[in-house]
Formats: structure tokens, C-alpha cells, sequence
């Protein structure tokens, strides 16, 4: 039924939780085989035996990167997706609904399915979080979506999967452009502040779609997880629904005070 | 529950001050321009442009707020409000229109639902009572003049 994926310990502490895991998924009773990712057996390998068990859930024991290389293998499959966080962002945790090793094993027993679209980097890259583009100093790009192309200059791109906004069923890529260059620096935040003025925002820029390519005059490294997955030019694209996805169930609490 | 860094904004679209964007932008939810737009700007909700943006093409939306300078035609179906600020060059169309006092308007505006009430207006139906005797017409009768014995009329002093 549970195939667990646990990612190679980064602290100590990572490893004390591993041991903790036998007892806890037990204690829930969603025990099933548990496989360490080594040097000897990569994710690939191990999703491939899972798959080829037929096991109806696949349990990602760890950060954002387990997550989103486990991702490559499991799109459009008969099985779902499992997460116990240990060291993931704050988009992993609020899409699963908590990040509390405890309560992600109480959801894995309760099984609430939501089917999610991922992001997809051209060639070969899938990913539930976000990527991003970085430039030291203020660099002019351009992206093309629909029917649009904009121009700008950036010192940060974020570009999160359609998933992180859990809150709306928009099935489209969200892009949020900054430039630390132009937005109010640190004495017109602190002098706003004192005159309880609101800072102007208006460097921001987030823009939705479905397909993009950005694309830059020198190119710039995207990273994922704090990884170089490709250089600009880049295409980003949505798959929609591919994913089942194992959140947390919403508790509603009955007023009792009549 | 994000960091400072993770700044989603709302569900809607904003275009940022140093940004400029050719072509068509459409969005189901609110559009927020902040800088310069060449092309169409279309929401199923709300369009702002605020006071740094230009835009150069048709906007169309329920409710449009135009606080910097747009070069094109307005369609607002429920409401459009042109700030001080706000510049438009371009024929105008919306259901409720305001203009305060600074703002510029050089266009031709059209009013939709008015028009259409005086379209739609037609003469109201005679109503005719099934009970009641058919109406003859009788020639006019001549004043009746007194007249003698000859036939000639009686002059005053004679009556």
C-alpha cells in the first residue's frame, strides 16, 4: 500500500526522525516498505520498483528537491503522492496543509486525494515549488505568454507551479518580477513607516499564464531547490492535472454554545 | 505563512511600473497597470490604471478606474471613474461615468441604457370600449339665424 522515499540525512536531527518513522507509521497504522536514496540506488531507480510493485502511494520523506525529482515519475500514474516534510518550504507545507512530521502522517491515514498541475521546464524538468532567475545586477528581459511579450529590467524572477495557489482552482503558471533597484530602498521604508504611509509596491509585477518563454541578452542560470536546471532562453509550460496529491482534511469545528 | 520574499499578491494581474507590455493581456480577475501597455487590456472585473501608467489601446471591463493617461476607447459596463490624474483620449462607453474635477476627457461618451430606453419607447396603445355605440359623425350645424317673413335675416333691431 505505502512506499516510503527517504532522502539522504542532512542533519542530524533528519536522522533521529528517520528512526522516530518505523514507530510513528505503525502507530497509524500506514506501515509499508521504506527505501533510503543512496549512492547505489538513485530516486529513479527506487519510483521505478515502487511503481512496479503496484503501490497505490508513493511517500516522499523529505525536502522540496526529493519532492520535486519524485515528481518526473509520477505524473498520470495509478498512485498518489505522499509527503512527510522534513526541511520543506513554506509552498510544500501550505499545500499540504501543515508541516509537522505528526499531523502529515495523521493526513497520509485519512487520505484526502486533490489532483494538482505541476510546472514543466522544458526539456525534462517538473516541479511543484518554484523556480527562479537571478541577475547580480539589473538585467533587461523579455517574456512571451499568449499573446503578449514584456519588456523589463529584474533583479529576481520567481516562477511558482500552479499549484501554490491552493486557495483558487487557476490552473496557470504565477510569475512575480522584482527590481531591488526601483522599489522604495531602506530610509523610504523606515520613513513611511513612522508616517504610517503604505510603501509603494508598484515595482512588482505578477502576471498569470499558461505558457512562457523568457529570454535574456546574456544568459542566466533558472534554479530549482538552489540548482542550475537550464540557462535563457526557457519555456515553462503547465501540465494540468496529472498529479494526485495527498493533502490535509479541512477540520470544521461545531459551534457548541446554544 | 510565506516569507517576505514569497509575495504572491492577489489573484488578479499587475503590471509593474518598469515594465512594458505589447499586446493583448486578459484576465478573469482584476488587471492592475502600473506601466506602460501597448495594446488591449481586457478583465471580467475591475481594470485600474494608476498614475504612472500609459496605456495605448481599447480597455474594457465591468468597472475601470483610469488615474494615468489612456489612448484608446473605454468600455465599462457597469461603471468609469476618471480620477484627477487620469488623462483619456478616446470615445468612452459605460452605464455610470464620473469625472472629477482636473481630469481630462477629449473623446465622445456614450451612455449605454439610456440610449436604449429612448430606442425602445413607443406610443402607447389606444383603447377602445367594446360596449360603446358606434360613434357617428354629424355635420356641423350652422348657428340658427332668425329670419323674416322674406326669408331675409332679422337684424338685431328687428328681433
Amino acid at each position: 500500500m505505502y512506499y516510503y522515499i527517504l532522502e539522504q540525512p542532512k542533519h542530524g536531527s533528519t536522522s533521529w526522525l528517520y528512526n522516530k518513522l518505523r514507530s510513528n507509521l505503525s502507530f497509524y497504522g500506514i506501515s509499508g516498505e521504506i527505501s533510503k536514496i543512496s549512492p547505489v540506488r538513485n530516486i529513479e531507480e527506487l519510483a521505478e520498483i515502487a511503481l512496479a510493485k503496484q503501490y497505490s502511494t508513493i511517500v516522499a520523506v523529505g525536502s522540496d528537491q526529493l519532492v520535486n525529482n519524485l515528481i518526473n515519475y509520477l505524473q498520470n500514474k495509478d498512485c498518489t503522492l505522499g509527503i512527510i516534510p522534513i526541511g520543506t518550504s513554506d509552498l510544500i507545507n501550505n499545500l499540504i496543509g501543515t508541516n509537522d512530521f505528526k499531523k502529515a502522517c495523521e493526513s497520509l491515514k485519512e487520505r484526502r486525494v486533490k489532483t494538482v498541475s505541476i510546472g514543466y521546464i522544458l526539456p525534462d524538468k517538473h516541479f511543484l515549488t518554484k523556480a527562479e532567475i537571478f541577475a547580480p545586477k539589473p538585467a533587461i528581459a523579455t517574456i512571451y505568454f499568449d499573446k503578449c511579450n514584456i519588456n523589463f529590467s529584474f533583479t529576481k524572477i520567481n516562477i511558482y507551479s500552479p499549484s501554490i495557489l491552493s486557495s483558487t482552482d487557476d490552473d496557470r503558471i504565477y510569475v512575480n518580477i522584482q527590481n531591488a533597484s526601483e522599489g522604495p530602498n531602506l530610509i523610504t521604508k523606515t520613513w513611511d513607516w513612522l508616517w504610517d504611509k503604505k510603501n509603494n509596491q508598484n515595482a512588482k509585477t505578477y502576471l498569470r499564464m499558461k505558457h512562457l518563454i523568457i529570454d535574456t541578452p546574456e544568459p542566466l542560470s533558472v534554479l530549482l531547490d538552489g540548482k542550475i536546471v537550464g540557462k535563457t532562453p526557457i519555456e515553462i509550460k503547465v501540465k494540468p492535472k496529472v498529479l494526485k496529491i495527498i493533502t490535509s482534511r479541512v477540520k470544521v469545528y461545531e459551534n457548541n454554545n446554544k | 505563512m510565506f516569507d517576505k520574499d514569497q509575495d504572491m499578491g492577489g489573484p488578479g494581474t499587475v503590471v509593474g511600473s518598469n515594465v512594458k507590455l505589447n499586446g493583448i493581456i486578459k484576465d478573469l480577475n482584476d488587471i492592475t497597470v502600473h506601466g506602460t501597455v501597448d495594446g488591449e487590456v481586457i478583465s471580467e472585473k475591475n481594470v485600474t490604471i494608476s498614475e504612472s501608467a500609459t496605456v495605448k489601446g481599447p480597455v474594457s471591463a465591468q468597472v475601470v478606474t483610469i488615474s494615468g493617461k489612456v489612448n484608446g476607447t473605454i468600455n465599462a459596463v457597469k461603471k468609469l471613474e476618471i480620477t484627477p490624474t487620469g488623462k483619456v483620449y478616446g470615445s468612452i462607453s459605460t452605464k455610470d461615468l464620473v469625472i472629477r474635477s482636473g481630469a481630462i476627457f477629449v473623446g465622445k461618451s456614450s451612455m449605454v441604457g439610456i440610449e436604449s430606453e429612448k430606442e425602445t419607447k413607443t406610443p402607447a396603445p389606444v383603447k377602445h370600449e367594446e360596449n360603446a355605440a358606434p360613434k357617428t359623425i354629424k355635420p356641423e350645424e350652422k348657428p340658427q339665424t332668425k329670419t323674416g317673413f322674406w326669408g331675409k335675416p332679422k337684424t338685431n333691431e328687428e328681433k
